[in-house]
């Protein structure tokens, strides 16, 4: 039925539909090799190209991924030990709770509005070594909140209890409260999509990020075609590395046959 | 855009054949609608024609007269000069009275067209019309009183009936699969003008190398497009691009 299905169902549970299916690129046992390993990689680079621990993650619109990759970003570096705090800091349209089917109140705009303190805001061990603060309720004036003393305060409470820092900020070039976190942390992550993502967007994200004085750390490329797929401009033959890179595998034989693929 | 993107004709080439079921459709689609215009809003023309030598009749001197080069020049001139005269008011004027034919002059001019054979003496008349036969009746009637009329116009040559109309079996116009192929080209002439026009314009990324567009931002991760098998037990839409054959 597919498409068709959405003609009959309500608003509502288009949306929830659609946050099904982003849970399933959530992190975790039984993601794709490749995925997990680029996961890694990532985690590897934001490691060595700084020092800091406090990062946000933004793209230049909406829908390009940004909230299930700074999830998985932040679930990557639990995974490696790391003590990791998560931040909704969308609060005009937070994700995270939906995606990790949580209550998003109390959170971060009640901490901001100082009305809850930060123990109870956060959700501990969310998953291993993660904890989470969600957006809290969406409060009227997100980019006052996010801008205030309040805001930097939060962070220097929390940033020597965690060895990572990671926030989910709204998009650059729709409203500026990614500039604003931005300013607060050691760096910002853009978040581009494959075949969705234009230039301009890009470029204009990024010289918003720049005026506003932001370290930026690099992009995050989303959706890369890993196999020859026709709609990859550069028609090329990827079926020799994925070959080399499956034998890395365990329970894989170097032709990258084996059992563990099929999960 | 401050910037032409850069041709990659390899690029250009792949979008088209990434669509190339759409190029065919319009192909198919352009030769039909060439098929049914043709077939239905084209009325079949029939092309009758005569042909006339021509010579000048002052070289009908005596049995022992040879026809010299100059004679054979003069006469291909005559040609030239009579495939313009036979239009005229006066020349059909006179066939259309003589023949009884039920036709104005206007009419039998605009039917009609008067061509040279290559350098030779010849020339042809042909007569298009929708009826078969009343192209070849028009025809016949330019061969059996055009010719009196021409040498009263010029005095001193003689046109001569060489061949005359036969009633034509098959239609002249429409040519109705050299449409069909210009219909099936048009169409595939526009999908890929389409094809290629849009792929010059998409300004999206596509490849980490788009990226470059913007200097000195590194490139910290590429992570694949992937969805693990789903855990839920209700699957809206499968992401999946193993599975999901596209």
């Amino acid at each position: 039925m597919g498409m068709f299905g959405n003609l009959f169902k309500s608003k509502k549970e288009i949306k929830e539909a659609s946050y099904m299916n982003q849970r399933r690129n959530i992190l975790g046992n039984g993601s794709n090799f490749q995925v997990q390993e680029a996961y890694k990689a990532l985690r590897t680079n934001i490691r060595f190209s700084s020092s800091g621990n406090k990062f946000c993650v933004t793209s230049g619109l909406a829908s390009e991924g940004k909230s299930i990759t700074v999830l998985n970003i932040a679930i990557s570096f639990a995974e490696a030990g790391q003590k990791v705090l998560l931040i909704d800091a969308d609060l005009r349209r937070p994700s995270q709770a939906r995606l990790l089917i949580e209550n998003g109140a109390p959170g971060l705009s009640n901490v901001l509005a100082g009305l809850c303190d930060d123990e109870t805001a956060i959700r501990k061990e969310q998953m291993n070594n993660l904890d989470v603060m969600f957006s809290g309720e969406i409060p009227p004036n997100p980019s006052e909140l996010l801008s205030s003393p309040a805001m930097e305060d939060m962070l220097k409470r929390l940033e020597s209890k965690y060895d990572y820092i990671f926030i989910d900020t709204p998009p650059v070039n729709i409203v500026t409260d990614a500039c604003v976190v931005g300013r607060l942390m050691d760096g910002v992550l853009f978040v581009v999509r494959q075949n969705q993502t234009d230039r301009e967007s890009v470029k204009h994200g990024v010289a918003q990020l720049n005026m506003a004085g932001v370290k930026i750390l690099g992009f995050v490329f989303n959706g890369a075609d890993v196999k020859n797929n026709r709609k990859y401009k550069r028609y090329k033959y990827y079926k020799s590395k994925i070959y080399g890179y499956q034998s890395y595998r365990h329970g894989v034989d170097e032709r990258g046959r084996g059992s563990v693929d099929k999960k | 855009m401050n910037q032409m993107k850069e041709l990659d004709i390899r690029e250009l080439l792949m979008a088209c054949v990434y669509r190339a079921w759409l190029i065919v459709l319009c192909a198919v689609v352009g030769a039909f609608a060439a098929f049914l215009y043709t077939d239905n809003f084209v009325t079949p023309m029939y092309r009758a024609e005569v042909s006339f030598y021509v010579n000048n009749s002052s070289s009908d001197s005596g049995p022992n007269h040879s026809i010299s080069s100059s004679d054979l020049a003069t006469s291909q001139r005559l040609v030239l000069t009579y495939v313009n005269i036979i239009k005229s008011e006066t020349v059909l004027d006179q066939v259309v009275m003589k023949s009884g034919l039920d036709v104005t002059v206007p009419q039998l001019r605009s039917s009609m067209t008067a061509a040279s054979i290559d350098e030779t003496e010849l020339f042809k008349v042909y007569v298009t019309h929708a009826d078969a036969q009343t192209a070849a009746d028009w025809a016949n009637a330019i061969a059996d009183y055009a010719p009196m009329e021409l040498e009263m116009v010029m005095v001193g040559s003689k046109a001569s009936v060489l061949d005359r109309a036969k009633i034509p079996g098959a239609p002249y116009t429409p040519n109705t699969s050299r449409n069909i192929t210009a219909g099936a080209l048009v169409g595939l002439l526009l999908a890929v003008a389409v094809i290629i026009i849009r792929t010059l314009m998409d300004v999206r990324i596509k490849c980490e190398e788009d990226l470059s567009c913007v200097p000195d931002v590194a490139i910290l991760g590429s992570i694949p497009d992937f969805t693990a098998p789903a855990a839920e037990p209700y699957s809206f839409r499968r992401n999946d691009a193993e599975t999901g054959r596209r």
